[in-house]
């Protein structure tokens, strides 16, 4: 004898199945290398600046000789936001990007405005700059 | 086929389990590593003041930074452990998921 299943009943069992099969938890974004690499190139450019700016003599080492570098970080930086802001889960990677994009604009703007930037300078941006940085990547990695 | 509840339970708790285990390193040698750039840097701004290559004001901001910086790494350990969460959570899901799909017989 074959028994007949009702379809209301055969569609609530394949919900089912569907559910059991297509359950992920998700608390944070998916993993991205295109955004682990734009992370790792803009905190390499961002060393290299203060790098070349103490290989260049105190004297020549103004603004404006640098002032383009400055912007192309700050684009890049702006970039890595704009792409976290379309990622679900978003939150703790805000907060460490808003830190670093305000960091780095308070680093331009101090250079800006005294013209020239000592050694001691130099090195302490540098240092600082690359705390902001180090967070964001291991974060982006820890999602691998 | 049969479907033993504690037996899924068991083993649904076996791989969160593991997959905190296998990656506890790394919130721990995270956690170390946020440490040891803190010290660094302290140690190479006070170097920086004593030897007045930087200015007083100059020196605070630094340190100003220093708490941003320890806003980002908590941020970032956070990424990190639900990251662990959500393996495990899920590795605990695909082992329940195949239990039902074998019961099943699909």
């Amino acid at each position: 004898m074959t028994r007949v299943i009702p379809v209301r009943k055969l569609s609530a069992f394949l919900s089912l199945v569907f559910m059991l099969t297509s359950c992920k938890v998700m608390l944070v974004p998916q993993y991205s290398a295109e955004l682990e690499n734009q992370i790792a190139n803009t905190a390499k450019s961002t060393d290299k600046l203060y790098i070349d700016m103490m290989d260049t003599p105190v004297n020549e080492r103004t603004y404006h000789a640098f002032s383009e570098r400055y912007n192309d970080i700050e684009v890049e930086i702006n970039s890595i936001q704009l792409k976290n802001e379309a990622r679900p889960k978003n939150g703790d990677f805000l907060v460490i990007i808003k830190n670093l994009k305000d960091a780095f604009a308070e680093a331009k703007k101090y250079h800006k405005e005294h013209k020239i930037l000592s050694d001691g300078e130099a090195i302490a941006y540098q240092a600082t700059l690359s705390g902001y940085w180090k967070p964001l990547y291991i974060a982006e990695k820890a999602l691998k | 086929m049969a479907f033993d509840i504690n037996e899924v339970v068991a083993q649904m708790l076996g791989a969160i389990k593991d997959t905190v285990k296998d990656n506890w390193n790394i919130v721990k040698d995270g956690a170390n590593g946020y440490f040891q750039d803190h010290k660094s840097r302290l140690e190479l701004f006070a170097s920086l003041r004593l030897q007045k290559q930087i200015s007083q004001k100059f020196f605070e901001s630094r340190l100003a930074d220093e708490e941003k910086i320890l806003e980002s790494e908590l941020h970032s350990i956070a990424i990190i452990t639900k990251a662990i969460a959500q393996k495990a959570a899920n590795a605990a899901i695909d082992i329940f998921q195949s239990a039902v799909t074998k019961a099943l017989g699909l």
